[in-house]
């Protein structure tokens, strides 16, 4: 029998898997803990939160010193399951075990009294294993392990309430994510009868049998899209997401901008560049498509985040809408607009996870689940609020926030491209933000109170206000995102900022500098000519 | 990796530094806001947080601070326009500090009050476009929240998203692949732009909308008749800052050759002018009246740079003479509105000088105009009078507002108001002194020959201002313009949308039974939600959902040519 693991292997293997240990040891101790046991509970998911983060900085420097972190480990026969940490993972990885940190912090306030904390938390780090697996993973065999392996651990999460609503929306994400998965698992195996590998590569590894096959990479690329297509919540494959918001609000912000959309879109990214090869998919022709998804994915997300009261419905359909810059981005195939998707990786997951945190703290203090139910809400929160605002106003682009260097890039990648209509899908796209998120923003601060304050919210399904304030656990994580969200974007050309990594990439992806020195890719850098 | 901390190298010296202290020390002051204990001392410093900037502005020298670490490459920058507008400006917060600390505000109002000034600070320091973006934001939206609570507040952010995603989209377009981000390279990208009169429009709206240009005007009468009064100066300042100066700047003056969109600018300027007088004659209050005159000054500055579109016509500095008169005019708008909240009785009659330093003020920016308008009399004769006829549209608002001043009744304040228009006088009276002196300096039109043109400015503004003085009271009998003009129709059929709505249809009486009767089945199910409810219910179903993913890849992948 193959040993699991070689005590002969380098450090620089080691670190993958102790990444995954971090949280999947603690994951499976937890879920034997009694519900009292509440402080171990604690130390357990922050200890592995921290050492999660600790290894993860230790990697980004290592890898920014020009160190290489791989595990191999043997699965099939000429198949490993390859842990790799690259530019690309590492910014993944970054804003997974960042935001789980943070996320753990106001979890462990949120659920506070709560029943069944145990099974929570242990779903909630295995969740996290398989997210940090899917960024670390070096082959598609490993990725497609590690993405199923989320669906199975977010679903009990979609769950947890135990409430008919729940199961309910818990059905429809299983089905959703399990057919998806088939779908994925089809074209990896045709995939891999057609090339003999399925090893991540930069600029991608179907080269060789692009003359040879067209239509059938063609009809791959429609299946592995279609299967991570679900969890990056593509229309019309995305009516799962706005259902699951029955679950708490940690596993909501979880879902949005670390776990399982994140992953889909992170996925789509895997499968352009590694896979294919951004600049073979377009020969290939498959890109346009994608682009064309994207953009009515970014459209019709708005549209419906318009139209819902229900506030963290509005905020699930402006995640549709914002996921698909990822997409954009990567298939308007250049390299300014790559770097704008990719680093709209962690801009999104940042703002994003601000808006469930605060969601949170509203449903969770004030009972208010409702946009209509917001008058006045800044007055009685303010803190909780001003994230909320900072997190919306990134949302629409509004500089210097985050969001703004998002559509900075993917706007100047779309002219680079030769292409303007990504310009009007974005100004759109704003224009429509703004318009679902600023009425927001006027009724919180500017109109006044509604005299007798909402606490019906069981009447509408939803659970009833538990706590008088929001005590510092709910606050700190969505004024910490919020923090960031100004600083990234202020920021933003600073050392090891999402958006110089983002950089990284994508000069790695395009072969910057030397063959398309033509492009700047940089401010400043054509400033001599 | 960017070398992002360049900007502490030996090249940069403290002058450079010092720069950052115009925005930074009203935000620095802005931030502690939010600790309870320390509300009541900032509070008191609240008043005084435009000093610096004006201290940096008098004496600072010319000087540029990089900051790569910042947005996407960013720096501040102290030019010769810069400057006089960040002095003005100054001043204008000045006045405004004073004058809300002397009203009293509560300090989530001093919060907004203090990062629209750092915006307002920031903006003629940008020196890259990403900066000017993040400034004209921290400049515009916290003006919101000092509106909150009067109907201009919704006019003001909506024109502002729309102002910005039009700019955004035109120096995205102008930009096109280039990585360099300051005005140099933006001016000369329009040489070779595509689409470049598209580009100019999505200018002159984005821009337009903050100055106040008539046509996309409509936030800036309300706001001014329904604002605070120390808020008054402040807003005529954000329109100097945040329409004025970066669109000077962004512009491609005199290095272009458009005659055609030059003759079109300055038709357009006429026009917007004569729309100003007629929606300004017919104002019931000297704020809205005012507002108006402040929308024609806009519309002579825009004739003026429409001149600089063709070298026929351009006048040698005009980039930094244009700014320079604008803010004084600026002032003297400033003035006339505090005028009208200034109590003679408190203060030893301050409005009678007000009112003369406002006229002042605007009458040494419209003499300064001369030598650009004598240029374009050289070049091509009939381009310079739009720009006269501008002057005299600006005169008679001027005299319609004085006339409406002599008219309203004028809201008691406080003792304290005259120091504060006294220091407005000074400060004005100082800044027109320097303002001629940079003038004659910068043209020399008196040995060339202008002071026909001058006197020519000068006669059309006095006249005008008689006939403005005399005209509107003889119309009184007229019924009044809402301000906003043309805002009033979209409010109309917005507010009518809404009760019809509210009634359970848009059509009524028999056409709304038959609707409801026939078509009506077919158009409740294609009724938004319901259509997209269904939609979602449809997609929850896997085959559906794979179905139509694949047709819209299909289909995106044929349209595609694929």
């Amino acid at each position: 029998m193959t040993p699991l693991f070689d005590p002969q292997l380098p450090a620089n293997a080691l670190l993958p898997l102790l990444v995954l240990a971090s949280s999947l040891v603690p994951g499976m101790i937890i879920f034997f803990l009694a519900e009292e046991r509440v402080r171990l509970r604690t130390v357990l998911n922050l200890g592995g939160a921290l050492m999660k983060l600790a290894l993860v900085g230790f990697m980004l420097w290592g890898s920014y010193q020009g160190q290489r972190f791989e595990a191999r480990l043997p699965l099939l026969e000429g198949l490993d399951l390859v842990l790799r940490v690259g530019a690309l993972s590492l910014l993944f990885l970054a804003l997974s075990a960042g935001l789980w940190f943070l996320t753990t912090i106001y979890a462990i306030g949120y659920l506070e009294g709560a029943p069944h904390r145990s099974r929570f938390f242990g779903f909630f780090s295995l969740c996290v294993t398989a997210t940090v697996g899917v960024a670390m993973s070096g082959n598609l065999l490993t990725f497609v392990l590690f993405f199923e392996l989320l669906t199975l651990t977010t679903y009990p999460l979609v769950v947890h309430r135990g409430t008919e609503a729940a199961r309910q929306a818990g059905q429809v994400y299983l089905a959703h994510t399990v057919l998806a998965g088939s779908l994925l698992l089809a074209g990896t195996v045709w995939l891999y009868t057609l090339t003999g590998t399925l090893g991540f590569v930069p600029r991608g590894f179907v080269a060789e049998v692009a003359e040879t096959h067209p239509g059938a990479l063609r009809a791959i690329f429609a299946l592995l899209i279609a299967g991570v297509g679900v969890k990056a919540a593509l229309v019309p494959l995305h009516s799962w997401l706005p259902r699951a918001m029955v679950a708490p609000a940690p596993v909501s912000a979880l879902l949005h901008a670390v776990a399982v959309v994140k992953a889909g879109a992170f996925g789509i990214v895997l499968i352009v560049y590694d896979v294919f090869g951004v600049e073979q998919a377009a020969e290939l022709g498959v890109t346009g498509p994608l682009a064309a998804v994207a953009a009515v994915t970014i459209i019709y997300g708005s549209l419906r985040a318009l139209f819902q009261d229900d506030l963290k419905r509005r905020l699930a359909f402006s995640t549709v809408s914002q996921v698909s810059y990822i997409v954009l981005g990567v298939a308007i195939v250049g390299p300014l607009a790559s770097v704008g998707g990719i680093v709209h990786l962690v801009h999104q997951g940042l703002m994003k996870i601000t808006l469930f945190f605060c969601a949170g703290n509203l449903a969770e203090t004030l009972g208010i689940h409702k946009v209509s139910e917001m008058r006045g809400v800044g007055r009685r929160m303010p803190w909780t609020m001003a994230a909320f605002t900072i997190g919306a106003l990134g949302m629409i682009g509004v500089p210097p926030l985050a969001g703004f260097i998002t559509k900075w890039y993917l706007s100047l990648g779309a002219l680079e491209a030769g292409v303007h209509w990504p310009l009007y899908v974005l100004m759109a796209s704003s224009l429509l933000n703004a318009a679902y998120f600023l009425p927001i923003l006027h009724a919180a601060w500017f109109a006044e109170p509604d005299p007798a304050p909402t606490h019906a919210a069981a009447a509408d399904g939803h659970a009833a206000p538990s706590r008088a304030h929001a005590g510092w656990l709910l606050l700190l994580p969505p004024l910490t995102t919020a923090a960031l969200s100004v600083l990234i974007g202020l920021f933003a050309s600073l050392p090891f900022s999402p958006l110089e990594w983002s950089l990284l990439i994508a000069e790695r992806e395009f072969e910057y500098p030397e063959a398309r020195a033509d492009v700047p890719l940089r401010p400043g850098a054509g400033s001599d000519d | 990796m960017t070398d992002w901390w360049a900007g502490t190298g030996t090249g940069v010296g403290l002058p450079a530094w010092l720069l950052v202290l115009a925005p930074g020390w009203p935000l620095l002051l802005a931030l502690p806001l939010v600790l309870p204990g320390l509300r009541a001392p900032l509070a008191r410093l609240a008043p005084w947080a435009a000093l610096p900037a004006l201290l940096i502005a008098v004496a600072a020298p010319e000087a540029t601070l990089p900051l790569p670490g910042v947005l996407l490459g960013a720096s501040l920058a102290l030019d010769a326009a810069g400057r006089w507008v960040l002095g003005g400006v100054a001043l204008l917060w000045l006045i405004g500090g004073w004058l809300a600390a002397e009203r009293g505000c509560t300090s989530r109002t001093l919060l907004a009050l203090l990062l629209a000034m750092a915006g307002a600070f920031w903006l003629p320091l940008a020196g890259d476009l990403p900066s000017l973006l993040a400034a004209s934001v921290l400049a515009a939206y916290p003006l919101y929240g000092l509106l909150a609570g009067r109907p201009a507040g919704p006019v003001l952010i909506a024109s502002l998203v729309v102002a910005d995603l039009l700019l955004l989209e035109a120096v995205l377009l102008l930009l096109h692949g280039s990585a360099v981000l300051d005005f140099a390279a933006l001016r000369a990208a329009w040489a070779q732009a595509y689409e470049r009169d598209l580009l100019l429009l999505l200018v002159l709206l984005g821009f337009g909308v903050k100055a106040g240009v008539m046509g996309v005007h409509y936030w800036l009468a309300p706001a001014l008749a329904q604002a605070r009064d120390w808020l008054l100066a402040p807003m005529v300042g954000f329109m100097l800052v945040a329409g004025l100066l970066p669109g000077l700047r962004v512009l491609p003056l005199g290095l272009v050759d458009w005659p055609a969109v030059a003759a079109l600018v300055q038709l357009l300027a006429l026009a917007g002018s004569g729309w100003a007088v007629l929606a300004g004659l017919l104002q019931g209050s000297p704020r809205a009246v005012a507002a108006y005159a402040a929308a024609a000054l806009s519309m002579l500055w825009l004739a003026l740079a429409g001149l600089q579109l063709q070298p026929a016509t351009a006048a040698a500095d005009a980039a930094m003479v244009l700014p320079v008169l604008a803010v004084l005019a600026g002032l003297g708008v400033a003035a006339l509105l505090l005028a009208s909240v200034a109590v003679p009785g408190s203060g030893a009659g301050m409005r009678p000088v007000l009112l003369a330093v406002s006229l002042l003020l605007v009458g040494v920016a419209m003499l300064g105009t001369a030598p650009l308008t004598a240029q374009a009399g050289g070049g091509l004769p009939w381009l310079a009078w739009p720009a006269l006829a501008c002057v005299g549209c600006v005169g008679l608002l001027l005299g319609a507002a004085l006339g409406a001043l002599a008219r309203g009744q004028v809201p008691t304040g406080l003792p304290e108001d005259a120091r504060i228009a006294a220091a407005l006088a000074a400060g004005g009276a100082l800044l027109a002194a320097l303002a001629l002196a940079t003038l004659l300096a910068k043209l020399p039109w008196l040995q060339q020959g202008a002071g026909g043109a001058a006197l020519g400015v000068l006669a059309v503004l006095i006249a005008a201002l008689g006939v403005g003085r005399v005209a509107y009271p003889a119309l009184a009998r007229l019924p009044r313009v809402p301000p906003g003009d043309l805002l009033v129709l979209a409010q109309g059929a917005v507010a009518a949308a809404l009760a019809a709505r509210a009634r359970g249809g848009l059509l009524t009486g028999r056409l709304r039974d038959d609707f409801h009767r026939g078509i009506g089945r077919v158009g409740a199910a294609l009724h938004r939600a319901q259509v997209t409810q269904a939609g979602e219910l449809l997609l929850r179903r896997w085959a559906v959902a794979m179905l139509c993913f694949l047709a819209i890849g299909a289909a995106a992948a044929l349209l595609a040519g694929h």
